[in-house]
Formats: C-alpha cells, structure tokens, sequence
C-alpha cells in the first residue's frame, strides 16, 4: 500500500459489518478495506451515517451486543483483532491502540477527579505504583498544555471547559504512548480555535511519538489539512482511498468530486457550493445495489447496478468505480 | 394502527401482560359473583374447626369452623372494592389537582406542592394509620386514609403531564379560538392525561389492596366476623405456629395473586400507552 | 460542608412544620370528640369533662395549638392510659428494637438487592436478569405480614431452623448490658457471645421479612441505573482504555449507578417504616410500631399521636441524612451549591 515496503501497522480487508435491529438487519459495512502505515495520519471522512464510526468500533472491537461481523480481517501489530480474545484486546487497548472521542466531557467520568482517571490508565499498563501513577498523571498534563497542572489534576471533569476535557482524553489516549491514535470527530463539538489547537496538539504528539492516527471526520477540509492520505466512505462502502493531495486535486471517484463540491472554502461564496442530491440509502434493505452511491450518480449505467462492485488499485491510490472520472 | 390493534399487538408480544388480563377477569368474577357460587355461607360457623384442606372444605375451616375457600372468595369483593374506592377517589382528586397546578402555575402550583410534600413527609402507611386512628376506626375512614396517601403521587404525574401539554399546539390552538382557561384545562389537557392516568391507577391499586389489608391486620378498618384478606391472615397467624397454615395462607396468597395482577396489569398498560418507560 | 449543612437543616424546617400542624389537626381538627378519644374508652363522662379541661381542649384552636407546640419543645408527648408513662420515656425505651430491626433489614435488602441488580445489569436477559426481575415484581407484591407469617412456618414450624417468633430474646437470655439499646451491639461490648447468638437467632426472620420487602425496589432501581450508565460515553471510553472489567463496573459505573439508587432510599425508607409496624406485630417485636398497635388497640390515642409525630421526624431526619450522603457521594452537587 505504501512505498517504504514496511508492513502497515493497521491493516483492515474486506471488513463487513450487520446489525441486527427491530426494524431489520443494517448492513452497516460492507467489503471495507484500507491500511494504515506506522506514522502516518489517515483521515476517514464521509457524511453522517457513511459507517466511519462503526469501522473504528469495530477496530477497537468496542461494537455493543447487536453487531456481528461477518466477513474480513483486521490486522494490527500483526495481530488478527478479530480472532484475539478479551483478555488479549483489553490488554491493547490504551496501550498499543488509543481512541479519543467526539464529546470530550462526555467520555471522562463525571465524578472522578480527572489526574486519577490518567492514572487509572497507567496503572492498568505501565506496570507503575500508585505515587509514580500520580505524578506521571500532572506530567502528561502538563505535556498536553494543561496549564498549573498539578491543581488541575484535581478537578472534575465539570470544572474544565471542552477543550481542556479533550486535553485530558489526549492525556489518557496517549499515557502509555500507543501506536496508533483514532481520533472520532474530535473537534466536532469544539468552537473553531479550540479545534485548531486540539489538531496541533495531536499532531505534534504524533509526530514526536512516531504515532499513526486514523482522524474520523465529516469535515473534509480538515481532513485535507491534516493527513497524509484519505479515505472517503459512503454508505458502508470505501469509495476512494488516496493521498490527500492526490485527491484534492483530482478526485477519481465521482462521489469524492462532490464532496469536495460542497466542502466550503475560503473564496467560495455560499451559492458557489453545491449539494449532494439525494440521500443515504436505507441499509436494512435486502436489494441494495453492489454500488451504494449508484442511485445519486450522474454517470451510472446499468452495470452498475448489477455487476459487483470493482476496486480499482493504481499507484497509492484506490477506487471503487465502474466509470471512475 | 388503531389503539385497539396497537393493544391486540402489545399483548401478542407480550403474553405475561395477556395473562395479567385474564387474571383480573377471574377477579372480576371472584368480586362479583363471589357471594352467589360459594359452597358455604362465609359467616357460618360449624363444629368441623381446624380442619385441613380436603375435598369438602378446599382450603380447609378456620378456629370457627367456617369454610376458608368461600370465606377468601367472598373477601374479594370487600377488598377489591375498598382498594377501587380508594383509587378512585384519589384518581379524581389527584388528576384534578395536578392538572390544575401544572397548568396554571404560579401559586396554585405552590400551594398544590406544599400539600403533597406535606403528605410525603410522613412514611405513608404511618399517616395512614393515625388518620384511622384520629377519624375513627371505619372502612369510610380506611378508604379515605389509603386516598390520602396516594395522592401526592397522582398530583405528581398529573402536574407533570399538564406541564408538558401547557404549550403544546393544539392547546394553544384552542386557546386561540377563544376558550377559557377552564375549558381548555378541562377539554384539552385533560383528555391527554388520562391515558397516562389510567396507567398509574393500575399501579396503585396493587399498592392500595396491600394498604387496606395491612391496615385490617393490625385492627384497624374491617371489623371480625366480617370476611376480609387482611383480618383472615391476622386471625390465622396465631395458627401458624401450631402448624395451622391454611387459614392464613389462602388469603394471603390471595392478596399476592391480586396485587401482582394489578402490577403486571400496570407494566402491560405503560407498554400500551408508553412504551419509552419501559424498564 | 457545615454551610451545607446549615441549608438543608433550614430546608427541612417547612417539613417539619407540617408535620407538627397535622399531628395537630389529626387529632384535634377531625370529626368526633377530642376529649373522649384522650380519656379513653373506659371513661366516664366525668372523667372526659376532667380531661377536656386538663388538657385544655374547651379552649380556641389556635391556643391550643399553641399549648401544642409547648408541649413538644418541652418533650411532652402525652401519658399513656395503657402504660401510666410519659409517651416520649416510652418510645425512647422502645425505639432501639425497632431501629436495629429496620437497620439490619436494610443492610439485607441493600446487600442483596444492589449485587442482585448489577448482575442483571452486567448480563441483560440471562437467568440472573429474569431472577431479578422476578424477585422485583414479587417484592412489590407480597404482603409483607405474609411474608414473615410464611418465613415463619417455613423455617420455625416445619424446619425448626429459627427460634419462636416471641421477641427480642427467647426465654432463657437476658438482655446485655445497656450502652445503645441494640442487642447486637450491647452483646457484643460485654463480650457476651452467647446473649450475642440468642439476639441474633431472633433477628434472623424479622429482618429477613423485611430486607426481601425492601431488595424489590433497590434490585430494580439498581438494574436500571447500571444498564442506563453502562451504555454510556465514559464507560466506552474507559473500555478504549483498556481497564480491566472489574475496575469499570465497581469504580466507573457502579458508584455513578449509586447517585439515583441513594435517592430511591428515602422512599424504601417510608415503605419500610411502614412495614416494620406489620413484621413487629408478626413477630411480636417490643418496638415502637406494636407499641402503636397495642395503643390502638386499647383506644388509647396518644401513644399513636406520639408513634406518628415520632416516625415523621426520623423519616425527616434520615431523608436528610439521605441528602447529605448523595451530597458527599456526587461532587457535581458538592462544589457548585
């Protein structure tokens, strides 16, 4: 996938995901497939619903009752995270593999002061005693730019503002210096300079620690900004995975183009973006078409609603398109 | 879907809440044809005392010789019908009193607040018992006593229900037209409440049967020879120590069997009408 | 803290004034004659006449309520026809029997109840799940005199596992020394192990019919707020975290799970109040709730005012115990009040 002939740290193939619900079983995703090399920043951008989520659940395998995986493999470390047990993912989670949140507040818990919620996390990893637990606790936050850190560790998460409550998940995702980093939406409910901030910090830690970090968002201009390479989801699907640069430029995929169609940028005025006609398909349905953007493309043709769906690999770059542009 | 083909749903689903159903209706019938298919006469004593069940006496005699079977059918009248009194009473007053505070807030609210925190000051089967005991010992005042003890809850929900429609559209609409506080109060929310109110009044009659009979063991509301659940178990519970389980048994599985019908009759119509409440 | 304090102690003052003035209006408000309900069934209509003076009953309302309130800041409650003692030495005799009995029945119904309720939680639609759901809606719907009257043939009748129900202590012990009234306790001071034993053989039953009384509501509340916190965002993320299984449900989930379950306390608390009069009837328990009905029973009203007037300032006070423990537990509250 990458040209340094190193195996990727994250490799995720032909991943399918169901849910079974009253209303019927959603295919949440389906054949999704892409890697992620140590180091790298990948950004996994969609619209709501596009299953950017349901993939890194599934990767941290944190899906609740009603998910079955049905198909694929998911390899990190070399580690088959599908086959692997609890006892075996619990130990890598936090430690090898780290997550941070799209409600910062809502992820830390409420009535636990927030230095010991770090320190929960290394006392489960680092093999250290409670004291060492402690100090190394006011020293990641400090690493985090939490300002008077050792004060701070003593607060509750309802005495920090969003932003210095994303700090402290950084802190936690970070305690024991993972290998990789999944971001889920992490400014998302973050006012605009805060988010700015938020995204340094990551990726300054990123970048000092060699750290990989899968960054989820619908917000395609900040994906643009901050990865390496992206992958675009739609609809369970992995529509086009490319450089960021490579994409932005000249996106292969026509669901890709509009997407960044509609992205807003400086120099755009509001009636210059376009929208995306149609919506997402109903994923409880049985009939769905091998090509879930088919039904809103301007270029399908009835092969593309019959015949399976291709993938397309050419140099860095993936598209999953009958008639790529 | 009709509220008649939503309900036939709910109870396909849910067969527990079709057998609560069918339960009541044995009920029912216990209440009101009771007294005219027992073997015995209730009140009859006869020289067969202590006897244990058997063919002629199913649920054996009591230390008078009275039949226990016809005695715990006939007390279900008695005791039902005390609990629906009460029930009843606090149902109206309860649902009047709390749609009037939620709706027009302010100092009826408060006032209407006040009262029920008052009641609920007192560990409730504790008032319940000096209100016999201050009124007179009778079953008007037992009746009165368990209403008065369920009311804080009724005024609850019932305030907390017309606070939600307060402002809903249709209201609002009415209002508009040109109706009268009143009218509105009484045409508009109302109707909306009940629902939930009925609900609530499955709920409690379990609560209110189980008030009733407590009240009776301890000697206060139904006065012997009178057949009663809650007097039965008194007067068996000094036979249980001597091995005579049956006379204080049969009523009190007879209570159980009332109170968990009108429970699971509760949950079932909270399904019904709500369905988001389900715990 | 003391603020704190300070502010609920003033926050239940309107509670309490309630339940002063319909103590009062109970008894002297209501239909029927004051005098003769305090002079008791036996008297004669002089001697009502003597007690409508005495006590000052012929006098306007609201003096009265004054003499009321006079009263109860000297702590008079009134004499007992039945006993010939002041109701307050009475009740302070017999409040220990029935304190210790409720206590221990709570420790029961919340030592089993709150595991009961995790476990349901921790496994939705297993056998635990629907034992506990079953055990909540049985709760709710047993009597609780039944109750004991079945623990009773069950295990003293056809087992003789437990003691007769007779009280406190059987015939052949004494009571231990007095330091707090509660036997257990008493016993356990002087190092008497054997009064200790005999105390605890007849608390067994009583407190167990009332701990099954209480466990319903707690196991169901218990359930309930574990499933709510289990699904939510902290959980997942501590999940992300790797911590082990253990550490999420005792100190993530378990203790927010705890916040609602310690406010359903004080309504467990007024059924159990409730419920300890009927358990101490059926077991013949000297407490305060038979000495109620055996007032009751005599006609003899002012123990009952007294029992009533008593209850409703314990359930005061310990709701407010209540508040503070929720207060301690939730530092939300804590810091910004």
């Amino acid at each position: 996938m990458n040209g340094t002939g190193q195996p990727p740290l994250l490799s995720i193939e032909d991943l399918s995901v169901e849910f079974g619900t009253r209303s019927g079983t959603v295919r949440a995703l389906e054949g999704v497939g892409f890697a992620i090399a140590r180091g790298e920043t990948v950004g996994v951008v969609g619209e709501s619903g596009s299953g950017k989520s349901v993939t890194a659940y599934t990767v941290m395998r944190l899906l609740d009752a009603a998910a079955r995986v049905t198909s694929g493999r998911i390899v990190f470390g070399g580690l088959d995270l599908l086959a692997a047990d609890e006892a075996t993912l619990a130990e890598m989670r936090g430690r090898e593999l780290s997550m941070i949140f799209q409600n910062p507040r809502a992820s830390l818990n409420p009535i636990r002061r927030v230095g010991d919620q770090i320190a929960d996390v290394l006392l489960r990893h680092a093999n250290v005693g409670a004291r060492e637990a402690e100090e190394r606790a006011v020293a990641l936050l400090a690493e985090v730019g939490i300002p008077d850190p050792s004060r701070r560790a003593r607060a509750y998460p309802f005495e920090l503002s969003g932003g210095m409550c994303q700090r402290v998940g950084i802190a936690i995702a970070l305690a024991c210096r993972p290998a990789l980093l999944i971001a889920d939406e992490p400014t998302t409910g973050l006012d605009v300079t805060t988010q700015a901030t938020i995204m340094d910090l990551v990726a300054e830690l990123g970048a000092a620690r060699g750290m990989a970090t899968m960054l989820i968002t619908h917000d395609l201009g900040l994906a643009t900004e901050r990865c390496d390479r992206v992958v675009v989801m739609h609809a369970g699907h992995v529509v086009e995975v490319a450089e960021t640069g490579a994409l932005f430029s000249r996106p292969r995929h026509p669901y890709t183009a509009r997407l960044l169609a509609a992205t807003p940028r400086p120099g755009l005025s509001l009636s210059e973006i376009s929208t995306i006609p149609g919506g997402l398909p109903d994923l409880r349905r049985g009939d769905l078409p091998p090509c879930r953007f088919a039904a809103r493309c301007d270029r399908r043709t009835d092969e593309c609603l019959t015949l399976k769906l291709p993938r397309l690999l050419e140099a860095g770059r993936q598209v999953a398109c009958r008639h790529p542009l | 879907m009709s509220a008649l083909s939503h309900a036939r749903h709910v109870l396909a689903e849910n067969p527990v809440t079709a057998l609560s159903f069918c339960l009541f209706a044995l009920l029912a019938l216990a209440a009101l044809a009771g007294p005219a298919l027992v073997p015995y006469d209730p009140l009859a004593s006869s020289d067969r005392a202590l006897a244990p069940p058997s063919a002629l006496h199913w649920f054996g005699t009591d230390n008078l010789g009275r039949d226990v079977f016809s005695r715990v059918v006939v007390a279900t009248r008695l005791d039902l019908g005390m609990a629906f009194a009460a029930v009843a009473l606090v149902f109206v007053t309860g649902t009047l009193a709390g749609v009037t505070a939620g709706f027009l807030g302010g100092w009826t609210d408060r006032v209407i607040g006040r009262l029920t925190d008052t009641i609920m000051a007192f560990p409730l089967f504790v008032l319940a018992m000096g209100l016999v005991a201050a009124a007179g010992n009778t079953v008007a005042n037992v009746v009165y006593a368990t209403a008065i003890i369920n009311f804080p809850i009724y005024a609850r929900v019932a305030r907390t229900e017309a606070n939600i429609r307060r402002d809903a559209g249709f209201v609002e609409a009415a209002r508009l037209a040109g109706a009268s506080t009143a009218t509105v109060m009484l045409g508009e929310v109302l109707p909306n409440v009940l629902p939930i109110m009925m609900v609530q009044v499955s709920l409690t009659m379990g609560y209110a049967i189980l008030n009733t009979a407590g009240l009776s063991f301890i000697g206060l509301g139904i006065r012997p020879p009178t057949a009663e659940w809650g007097i039965m178990v008194a007067e068996g519970a000094g036979y249980i120590v001597s091995g005579e389980w049956w006379i204080a048994l049969f009523p009190g599985l007879a209570l159980m069997l009332a109170v968990f019908t009108f429970n699971l009759m509760g949950d079932g119509l909270r399904d019904i009408v709500d369905p988001r409440r389900r715990t | 803290m003391l603020g704190l304090l300070a502010r609920r102690l003033a926050a239940a003052l309107p509670t309490l004034a309630g339940v002063v003035v319909v103590t009062f209006v109970m008894t002297r408000a209501l239909p029927g004659d004051p005098a003769a309900y305090f002079a008791g069934p036996a008297a004669t209509r002089e001697a009502v006449e003597e007690i409508r003076r005495q006590l000052g009953l012929d006098q306007p309302l609201w003096v009265q309520f004054g003499r009321y309130l006079a009263d109860l800041a000297r702590g008079d409650l009134g004499v007992s026809i039945t006993t010939g003692q002041p109701v307050l030495s009475d009740i302070a005799q017999r409040l220990p029997a029935s304190a210790e009995l409720t206590l221990l029945g709570l420790l029961i119904a919340a030592g089993f109840g709150i595991p009961m309720g995790v476990a349901a939680a921790l496994r939705p639609n297993s056998w635990v799940d629907h034992l506990c759901r079953v055990v909540a809606t049985a709760g709710v719907s047993l009597p609780t005199f039944f109750t004991g009257l079945l623990l009773v043939y069950v295990f003293y009748y056809l087992l003789g596992w437990a003691p007769a129900p007779l009280g406190r202590l059987d015939a052949f012990s004494s009571p231990p020394p007095h330091v707090t009234g509660f036997h257990l306790i008493d016993s356990a001071l002087a190092g008497d192990g054997e009064t200790f034993l005999a105390a605890a053989a007849q608390l067994v039953l009583p407190a167990l019919t009332l701990g099954i009384f209480a466990l319903a509501p707690i196991a169901r509340m218990t359930r309930g707020a574990m499933l709510a916190v289990m699904s939510s965002d902290f959980i997942r993320a501590a999940r992300a975290s790797g911590l082990a299984g253990r550490t999420i449900v005792i100190r993530y989930a378990l203790r927010n799970a705890l916040l609602p379950v310690v406010t359903t306390l004080g309504m467990v608390l007024s059924f159990l109040l409730g419920a300890n009069v009927l358990v101490e009837k059926v077991f013949a328990w000297p407490g305060i709730g038979s000495y109620a009905v055996e007032a009751l029973i005599a006609s003899d009203y002012v123990p009952v005012q007294g029992f009533v007037m008593t209850m409703a300032a314990l359930y005061v006070a310990l709701n407010l115990l209540i508040d503070l423990a929720y207060q301690a537990i939730d530092p939300r509250v804590r810091i910004e009040a």
